[in-house]
């Protein structure tokens, strides 16, 4: 009888043992679990967006270096290229940079990225989030730096 | 006597089961506790690096057209290559971040290298 009365409360005792181990552990791992989803929730997310900014930026770049001559309001830039080819560069309330040329139309969504653009007469500038900027130069505007 | 010699095992392998299963799930915990901390560290490396490059690019472009260098972290050096037209001269733009960091190499007008060099000679 006093065996079995032992085994009892033993049992009790490592049931709360268990389960303090297990209370512990659960709020631990369930944090962890949580920050684990949403790192794994957000990382495709921001690289998609980073080839997308990165595409954009490679092609705004391109244009700006070989305009002949840019003119900036907010939100907007305007390229006069080589061959009388006129570039718009956009950036819409909706966070999506549009490109506009006698070929077409080319959207980028780079919401949450960049903040804003506008140029000088050298230098495209690209307003990205966290108050950064990118300078894209003209060639053109170099080439007169020179001569002066 | 029995009875306690078929109910004593049973209570220790109670106890000892849930440990080695919690200890089994603890490593598992730190496990992936590890990979995220290294996910987050090597998003980080990453934006220092961006950073750097925007750095170093901004850095080339104010060189380009004579205007002030707004960055500290940079390092610039006139380089000996031939240049690509008379009246330029190529430079290597080096900007850090942190442990990060980014190397351009562009020409700018020759009148931009005395400055380059003032900025190569300033201690980082």
């Amino acid at each position: 009888m006093n065996l079995h009365d032992r085994a009892r409360g033993m049992t009790l005792y490592e049931i709360l043992m268990v389960l303090a181990l297990l209370s512990i552990f659960a709020v631990a791992a369930s944090r962890l679990f949580t920050s684990t989803a949403r790192v794994m929730r957000e990382l495709p997310a921001q690289d998609e967006s980073r080839m997308r900014f990165d595409a954009a930026m490679r092609m705004l770049r391109d244009d700006a270096w070989r305009a002949a001559s840019a003119a900036g309001e907010e939100g907007a830039v305007s390229l006069n290229l080589p061959d009388d080819v006129h570039v718009r560069w956009e950036l819409d309330n909706e966070g999506v940079l549009l490109r506009t040329s006698g070929e077409g139309e080319q959207r980028w969504n780079v919401r949450g990225v960049v903040q804003g653009l506008t140029a000088d007469e050298a230098i495209v500038i690209v307003r990205l989030d966290g108050g950064d900027e990118l300078h894209m130069v003209r060639a053109a505007a170099v080439v007169a730096e020179v001569h002066q | 006597m029995r009875f306690g010699s078929i109910r004593s095992p049973r209570r220790g392998f109670f106890l000892l089961d849930a440990i080695i299963g919690l200890m089994l799930l603890g490593v598992l915990t730190l496990m992936m506790a590890a990979s995220l901390r290294n996910a987050s560290a090597a998003a980080q490396r990453m934006g220092e690096q961006r950073s750097a490059l925007r750095i170093a690019e901004n850095s080339l472009t104010a060189l380009q057209l004579g205007r002030a260098i707004e960055y500290e972290q940079v390092e610039i050096r006139p380089l000996d290559t031939p240049p690509p037209a008379q009246g330029f001269v190529w430079v290597e733009v080096r900007a850090r971040v942190a442990e990060q960091s980014a190397t351009l190499i562009g020409v700018v007008p020759v009148a931009a290298k005395p400055r380059a060099e003032e900025v190569a000679d300033e201690p980082s």
